[in-house]
């Protein structure tokens, strides 16, 4: 009887516990989770979660504009080219950053040399750039070393920066000399910008807060939500379930096809579909033998089994998240053409182009690898296994932890003969994707792991930074990704297509179709532009 | 050897045993592949703004140098920056810690709570029905993971029956209390918050439970093992024969002898929680030590893998040192035998 009278005092506890909780949600909030983690600095910033925040935070010169319709002035008024290696940018009057401080060219200046002298983030988009000035409180000239015609789309990633408020929580002590931590701690955990939100709490591995700014330069949707808050690494088991009680509003690109496939089924969520700018390759190495001959390369391309690859995509027979590749120019980018024909396969052609190739497939084993974190890559590795085999090739297949393929990569003879690898355009100029994949002085990074060696190619992306007429950017570059094609450089598995779960509490038309009319990385998640019902 | 030398010995063991673990975790997080600077800057990043990295970190400096630098700044208090979150990691644990030690705390209590009387009850009732269920209650929560058990739970008790938060600490629109402990619970109570308390004691019961059925398990088929052994003493016969309740005889003669090899376990379970905690915190996106502790393993975070296993490290000796106290507690022959 005792014991029974021991477990009387437990049962209250849990029944209180369980009967007592309760939600209150006065505000309108949309809840959303990425991978972590979450850069909030915008000189350190570079994935597409920090993009999420970033483009929600902070404002640049330029920005994309909705569905394909190129790049806009947005912090800016307007810009002019004072010569090929000359652009003077006026600034729009009037703006506030979340201080209330006014932003002024000084603002522009301090933001570009703390981004290059922190010498992170996407520093590297502005390598041509000599030097950032401010000619009078709204004009800055920016000067490149050669003309660079991808600069106007680079601007889309130099984030502005309150100078005075981050020059007053500078600490003196830091890696930066005068500069000292150049705001490094100020601004990990807040923002210092103009955007349509402020960050009210952040921690880079948990999940971070964002609140609306009221006194942003451009309108809200008025059903805009009042708070965001991003969550950080959560599993697909959990957002489901948070999906399902209506305790999740958006979820990441990356929930597993069979989770999406369970949701797709359930009446209070919806799938949109996103075109996202980038692709899945399987970097061939071009140095290494027997794939340094064109006609292996080739033969491997036209042996690659894309209707199997494509298939592997499948959410549902009519949801596939996957698009049949082109070449190098992706949807989103300038120069993409929607009626180009994908890359087929041909098995007679394939060997037509092995017999011409100088080495004997039986007497080479190709090293095949895919990224050991991304295990979803792996059936990719082993259909190029089975159609190398299928020529006579050997074929090994193997997981590479990322770091180890960064290491590898460094090294032509180390690169495996073939690596699957994802890559998305951090603009949307065919620039950022193409010279630092396949330019032949950009060997020995994880983006180039095909070491490629085109004099032919070179020409056309160094011609393609100079042209500053778009019309013949875009021949140049459809020219070039034709010649890429054409000499087998890489293996284009598919373009990409994410698709998010989306609770019906957020489902309209202004969600959607800011979701889905955005290109850059992270840009559309513009929380700004959408409505909760 | 008095109780107090036997103590003084126990933590100058433990002091050494903590300097020997961290040359081994600082050599150990070292040989994992890959270059932390790399990894931290992400895959755009030139190979000058690696190297300036690798020099900011000492990582061109020889390992002892590295090691020397590091312990000069561990007795500053200094445990260096993550190249993970980019924050102090003493930031880092001081965010994360709390929250881990406040789950395996409710773990811990719900495996005494549940584990000690289940293992008295089929203890006490050897080979009956009551024997035999708690046995395959037990058997279940030993032989099933913990990550298996939060999904489970979260699958009944989140999403077929939505009665219990599924997610983080407390209800993202309640305003958290004064952090002074860091535990919810205790600092909610401390601003007089029953709303947080409640809330937050809602937030730990599944995940809770999903770390403590195994060793609530392990628990009670120890505490059964033990005090069936004991049962069969001659002196619980003769406390019978004097008449002595059953329930006296088996919390007074029969559990405290049978209890000190399952503290010893208890003891050693309760630590492990911290570790087993990582999946249950990513299931249960709780903001905790272990998950830290394997995202910084991924990325290759020394200053944040040589903190986490030094902190879970000093739980363990602090933990070891604990039940040695208790089972001196329990049977003072010990220091005479030691």
């Amino acid at each position: 009887m005792r014991l029974i009278s021991y477990f009387k005092l437990i049962l209250p506890t849990v029944l209180f516990a369980f009967f007592s909780f309760s939600i209150v949600n006065a505000k309108t909030v949309i809840r959303t989770d990425e991978a972590a983690i979450g850069e909030a600095d915008p000189a350190k910033f570079s994935d597409n979660i920090d993009s999420i925040i970033i483009f929600n935070t902070y404002d640049a010169l330029v920005d994309e504009l909705k569905n394909g319709a190129g790049l806009a002035p947005h912090l800016a008024s307007g810009w002019e080219y004072a010569d090929a290696t000359t652009l003077n940018v006026t600034l729009k009057d009037g703006i506030k950053f979340h201080s209330g401080n006014i932003l002024d060219a000084d603002d522009v200046v301090y933001s570009f040399n703390r981004l290059m002298d922190m010498g992170q983030g996407f520093s590297f988009l502005f390598g041509t750039v000599e030097s950032v000035t401010a000619l009078d409180s709204k004009t800055v000239q920016i000067k490149t070393s050669e003309p660079f015609a991808p600069l106007i789309a680079s601007l889309m990633r130099l984030a502005i920066v309150d100078k005075d408020d981050v020059q007053a929580n500078t600490t003196v002590d830091g890696n930066y000399g005068d500069n000292g931590d150049y705001g490094e701690a100020y601004l990990l955990t807040t923002s210092a910008g103009t955007g349509a939100y402020k960050i009210t709490q952040h921690d880079p591995n948990v999940k971070t807060v964002l609140t609306k700014n009221n006194d942003y330069f451009l309108d809200h949707n008025a059903k805009a939500p009042d708070e965001v808050i991003i969550k950080y690494s959560v599993e697909a088991a959990t957002i489901k379930t948070l999906l399902m009680r209506g305790e999740h509003e958006i979820s990441s690109m990356w929930l597993p096809n069979e989770v999406l496939a369970a949701l797709e089924k359930e009446d209070s969520v919806d799938l949109v579909k996103i075109n996202r700018p980038g692709s899945w390759y399987n970097k061939l190495n071009n140095r290494r033998a027997p794939l340094d001959d064109v006609h292996c390369r080739r033969a491997l391309q036209l042996a690659y089994d894309y209707d199997a690859l494509y298939l592997s995509f499948a959410i549902t027979e009519d949801m596939v998240a996957g698009q049949k590749s082109s070449g190098a120019l992706i949807p989103g980018v300038l120069g993409y053409d929607p009626n180009k024909a994908p890359i087929e396969r041909d098995i007679d052609k394939a060997k037509a182009e092995l017999a011409k190739c100088k080495y004997n497939p039986s007497d080479y084993t190709l090293d095949l690898a895919w990224i050991a974190e991304v295990p979803y890559e792996e059936p990719w590795s082993l259909q190029l296994q089975a159609n190398a085999i299928e020529l006579g090739f050997d074929a090994t297949v193997t997981g590479l932890p990322w770091a180890k393929f960064t290491e590898q990569v460094a090294n032509w003879e180390n690169t495996p003969h073939a690596t699957v690898v994802s890559v998305l355009a951090n603009v949307p100029d065919p620039d950022a994707l193409m010279f630092a994949q396949w330019h032949s002085s950009r060997g020995g990074t994880w983006m180039s792991a095909e070491w490629a060696q085109d004099a032919e190619l070179d020409a056309l992306l160094e011609k393609g930074r100079t042209e500053t007429n778009a019309d013949e950017r875009i021949k140049i570059y459809q020219a070039a990704n034709q010649l890429m094609i054409d000499n087998a450089i890489t293996l284009f598995i598919t373009d990409f297509v994410g698709y998010q779960a989306i609770s019906k509490s957020v489902s309209n038309s202004d969600t959607i179709s800011t979701q889905q009319g955005y290109g850059t990385m992270g840009r559309n998640l513009s929380f700004r532009e959408m409505a909760v019902n | 050897m008095s109780a107090s030398q036997y103590f003084i010995r126990r933590i100058f063991i433990s002091v050494i045993v903590f300097f020997g673990v961290s040359i081994v975790i600082f050599c150990l997080a070292r040989l994992i592949p890959g270059d932390p600077a790399r990894i931290a800057l992400g895959p755009f990043a030139t190979k000058e703004m690696v190297e300036q990295l690798r020099e900011t970190l000492h990582l061109n400096e020889s390992i002892f140098i590295q090691y020397k630098i590091f312990i000069i700044s561990l007795f500053q208090g200094d445990l260096g920056i993550s190249t993970y979150t980019k924050r102090p990691v003493i930031v880092d644990i001081i965010s994360y810690f709390p929250a881990t030690f406040e789950l395996i705390l409710m773990a811990g209590t719900l495996m005494l709570l549940i584990g000690i009387p289940l293992g008295i009850l089929s203890g006490k009732y050897k080979d009956t029905w009551i024997d035999h269920i708690a046995r395959v209650i037990s058997l279940l929560g030993v032989v099933t993971p913990s990550f298996l058990w939060a999904i489970i739970l979260m699958l009944f008790f989140a999403y077929l029956i939505p009665i219990f938060p599924v997610h983080e600490r407390m209800d993202e629109t309640l305003d958290p209390p004064k952090i002074v402990t860091g535990l919810l619970l205790i600092d909610s109570l401390l601003e007089g918050n029953f709303r947080v308390f409640r809330d937050a004691f809602s937030h730990l019961i599944l995940p809770g439970f999903a770390i403590a059925l195994p060793a609530i398990g392990n628990c009670a088929r120890l505490t059964r093992t033990n005090l069936s052994d004991v049962y069969e003493k001659q002196y619980i016969e003769f406390a019978r024969s004097y008449s002595f309740s059953e329930f006296k005889i088996a919390t007074k003669y029969a559990f405290k002898p049978a209890s000190i090899p399952t503290v010893t376990i208890i003891g050693l379970d309760f630590a492990f929680m911290l570790g087993n905690a990582f999946l249950v915190e990513t299931v249960f996106v709780w903001p905790g030590m272990a998950k830290y502790g394997v995202e910084v393993i991924l990325a290759k975070d020394l200053n944040g893998i040589v903190a986490t296993a030094l902190i879970f490290t000093i739980f363990f000796l602090i933990i070891n040192m604990f039940v040695d106290f208790i089972v001196l507690f329990l049977n003072p022959r010990i220091i005479l035998q030691d």
